[in-house]
């Protein structure tokens, strides 16, 4: 377990650095957590900050992309979904997690997939799961639930055991197959 | 090696060791019997009874792979094996260990235990279970029931026969079917019984009951709980 | 695909493209699990291939935000169905992480020690039923025979063969005993044999070479691209593995090599997985000689593992601790703060993001499988290469549908 570990010397610092000198200050805030450092994201800026992490600052791995519901969290107070992106520097094996909010009611978000083919999928299963949409996304379908599924299920206001979906699905008989 | 000398020579080998293993047994003097153990000749007229079915152990100290005549013979279970849970009663006195304080029920992951608790003729709780359902089909066997009860009433059985012919009514165990003597308990789990926690703690037990004991016969009116007699039903 | 194209064998280059369409799976034998492949083809080679997954989709993130957290162990252990105490200890890893707290020494040795063992069991079965599906049966069951003694161990540690659901908060179901570390030994002494074996069978059979080297090729560039980890990104050149970059548990005091391979194409990757099977083993055989003495539990003021039961029968403090555990409204108490944490598991790169909110359920699960990220490379690896390639490329690649779908 390395979550005990505090060094004098900031793993993050050059990267910090960089990301200052390129955006300035009021563009992203910082929030540090166990080893995890989060950079919280406007939107508008996402794909500009993203960019700037691949190419400036050696982030080539989009470790991962999912999204959270926040939907009565306590003490919320920023907008009701977040969609996080962890980077990896395969030089340095630095991690960091860029957090982007998106609020109700359309949430919309650009899409990584230019950066990163990876996100494709992934960014999929966020749509799938939670309805944000991602703006430039080559093909944004469901993934996991079926085409004709509706709701969102991972969002916070549908229920564990669902709304009776299973149920109002057409049925195709043995002759119709 | 020219072509197809090696398919010729690995058949070989494989025939060697074929008749090999036959000229081992006999020389053994085991010509007449199952690689487990159990006697060949003699099955034609006679099948272990239930529960009497020799025990056979294949590890890595084994020669060879055979196969468990399943199920006049078996592979040993493991002292941790477990399957589904069972309730356990004294033997001594018949009582259900078991409190109703519905821990296990809410630790259940997929929620397949419910209780009631009983009622003494005055209405009054009494730390027994009035019934007691676990749903067989919906248990996923984790053993997190058995970890938290306070009161070493839930363990997990290692019956694993638990096929039958119907599936609903029987599928759903009540406390007549889940209830294990403590004497089924220790064979199955002869490890645990003899540690020393379950050792301290059925000392604990039985010092209280024998205080308990002595006060209803020195007290002028005996104070009788309503128990259910259980009876020894696991199959 | 029309009628017409299989009567006319002259077609114009646009038709003959995509001539027939074949779905493969969802009931596969060599998909292994329920997936499904719309292959476009032109005659036996692939134009395109579009994979269809989600049928054993079964909410297992959204019953993690119902669970607490030692019971969503059960859950995490039905993902990556090969390997799950490698699951567990991910698993685990996060909540941790969230807590803050550091496991004892002995715990981690044997996180590590189950973690190695899944991943040797997991690489058993991804070669050996790699092999099975190119049609070389005999490796196949010896490793599947050696992986029984994976799960003895498993049976005799935590008393489940295929989902122990052995580790909890700040520590493990039972501590290790003899018969245990026993089992560990047996195995550990059986793998050689078995390794080498496999090797004889496989590493110079022409039929199998054939059909791996040169197949399904993914360049260095593209393997970081579409964010692949574990032996997928180190047969194709990257060097990242979590263990030794990102240090966790017991790893920083063991020895070991991470294997890599430049050449990017089934056989690197099968190679690659032959070789950690190896250097797992020296791990394990390090681990189970340095094993500390010591509790494994954390101590019951860390508030945290349930206290065994002579402690909860016989103290004060070990019945409270039971009690604060078991009550509702009491359970665990987490930060309001969200953490990512990632080990490398025997697919690659296995995190979960996780969201708590105070009490002792997750607010957010997210897992970061690595089988969801490694099959949406597969229609750019599958592409012009021949349909018998598909399952080599399958294969190589592991994919597990519960994992995959969760």
């Amino acid at each position: 377990m390395s979550t005990a570990t505090t060094t004098a010397v900031d793993p993050h610092a050059e990267t910090l650095k960089t990301l200052s000198s390129v955006f300035g200050d009021g563009v992203f805030s910082l929030s540090n957590f166990r080893d995890n450092l989060r950079l919280f994201v406007p939107s508008s800026r996402l794909i500009e900050v993203l960019t700037a992490l691949k190419t400036r600052c050696g982030f080539n791995l989009l470790a991962e992309l999912g999204g959270a519901d926040y939907l009565g969290y306590p003490g919320r107070t920023r907008g009701r979904f977040e969609v996080h992106y962890v980077l990896r520097n395969l030089e340095t094996a630095e991690m960091i997690v860029v957090k982007a909010e998106v609020d109700d009611p359309d949430p919309t978000l650009p899409s990584a997939v230019p950066l990163w083919p990876g996100a494709d999928w992934m960014e999929r299963e966020v749509f799938d799961m939670f309805g944000v949409r991602f703006e430039g996304h080559p093909d944004l379908r469901r993934i996991l639930m079926p085409e004709e599924f509706v709701a969102f299920p991972l969002r916070k206001d549908y229920p564990l055991r669902g709304r009776g979906e299973r149920h109002n699905f057409p049925r195709l008989t043995r002759g119709e197959s | 090696m020219g072509m197809g000398q090696g398919v010729v020579r690995g058949h070989l080998i494989t025939l060697r060791r074929f008749l090999l293993t036959f000229w081992r047994d006999a020389r053994a003097g085991n010509m007449f019997k199952r690689r487990g153990g159990g006697p060949q000749i003699l099955d034609f007229f006679r099948t272990p009874a239930g529960g009497d079915e020799p025990t056979i152990v294949q590890d890595s100290r084994t020669d060879g792979l055979f196969t468990v005549e399943y199920p006049d013979e078996r592979l040993p279970v493991y002292e941790r094996f477990r399957v589904l849970p069972v309730l356990v009663y004294d033997d001594e006195d018949g009582n259900v260990r078991c409190t109703s304080c519905n821990i296990c029920a809410k630790v259940c992951p997929p929620q397949c235990i419910w209780m009631s608790q009983a009622k003494s003729p005055k209405g009054t709780v009494v730390p027994l279970p009035e019934d007691f359902y676990i749903d067989m089909d919906v248990c996923m066997n984790c053993g997190l029931c058995a970890e938290y009860c306070p009161f070493d009433a839930i363990k997990m059985d290692q019956n694993f026969e638990l096929s039958n012919y119907e599936r609903y009514q029987s599928h759903i165990y009540s406390l007549q079917d889940l209830l294990v003597s403590t004497e089924y308990y220790a064979k199955t789990h002869p490890g645990d019984w003899a540690s020393n926690a379950e050792v301290v703690e059925r000392g604990k037990v039985a010092k209280k009951k024998d205080q308990r004991l002595q006060k209803a016969l020195g007290a002028t009116r005996p104070a009788a709980p309503a128990k259910p007699a259980p009876q020894k039903a696991k199959v | 695909m029309t009628a017409s194209a299989v009567d006319e064998p002259e077609l114009e280059t646009e038709a003959k493209q995509a001539a027939w369409t074949l779905n493969f799976g969802p009931q596969h034998p060599a998909t292994h699990t329920t997936l499904r492949l719309i292959l476009d083809l032109d005659g036996e080679r692939i134009v395109k291939a579009t994979p269809d997954i989600g049928y054993l989709h079964s909410g297992f993130e959204k019953l993690g935000e119902h669970l607490n957290y030692n019971q969503y162990v059960t859950v995490a252990d039905r993902k990556n169905y090969i390997s799950p105490p490698m699951n567990e200890v991910a698993w685990h890893h996060a909540v941790e992480k969230v807590l803050g707290v550091e496991l004892t020494p002995r715990c981690q040795y044997i996180r590590v020690i189950i973690g190695e063992l899944a991943r040797i069991s997991d690489h058993l079965l991804c070669t050996g039923a790699m092999a099975l599906d190119l049609g070389a049966f005999t490796a196949f069951l010896y490793a599947f025979n050696l992986r029984e003694q994976v799960y003895d161990v498993y049976e005799e540690m935590s008393g489940y063969r295929f989902h122990p659901g052995y580790t909890r908060v700040g520590g493990v179901l039972y501590d290790f005993n003899d018969r245990v570390l026993g089992r560990i030994k047996t195995f550990l002494g059986n793998f050689e044999a078995v390794y080498a074996d496999m090797s004889k069978l496989l590493f110079r059979n022409r039929i199998f070479l054939d059909r791996l080297r040169g197949v399904g090729v993914l360049s260095k560039a593209d393997a970081i691209a579409h964010s692949c980890t574990g032996p997928v990104a180190r047969a194709s050149g990257v060097t990242f593995d979590l263990r030794k970059d990102a240090p966790y548990l017991a790893y920083p005091e063991l020895d070991f090599e991470v294997p890599y391979s430049s050449e990017g194409d089934c056989w690197a990757r099968f190679m690659v997985r032959m070789e950690e099977m190896r250097q797992s083993h020296r791990i394990l055989e390090q681990a189970v000689a340095k094993l500390p003495s010591g509790p494994v539990n954390l101590p019951i003021a860390d508030k945290l593992s349930l206290p065994d039961k002579l402690t909860t029968y016989n103290s004060m403090e070990g019945l409270i601790q039971h009690f604060e555990l078991v009550m509702p409204n009491r359970g665990f108490e987490t930060p309001v703060n969200e953490v990512y944490a990632a080990i490398e598991s025997p697919n690659g790169e296995l995190g979960y993001y996780l969201v708590a909110d105070g009490t002792e359920f997750g607010w957010r699960v997210r897992t970061r499988p690595p089988s969801f990220i490694h099959f949406s490379v597969f229609p750019h690896l599958i592409k012009n290469y021949m349909l018998a390639d598909v399952v080599a490329i399958l294969g190589s690649l592991n994919i597990i549908a519960a994992e995959l779908d969760r």
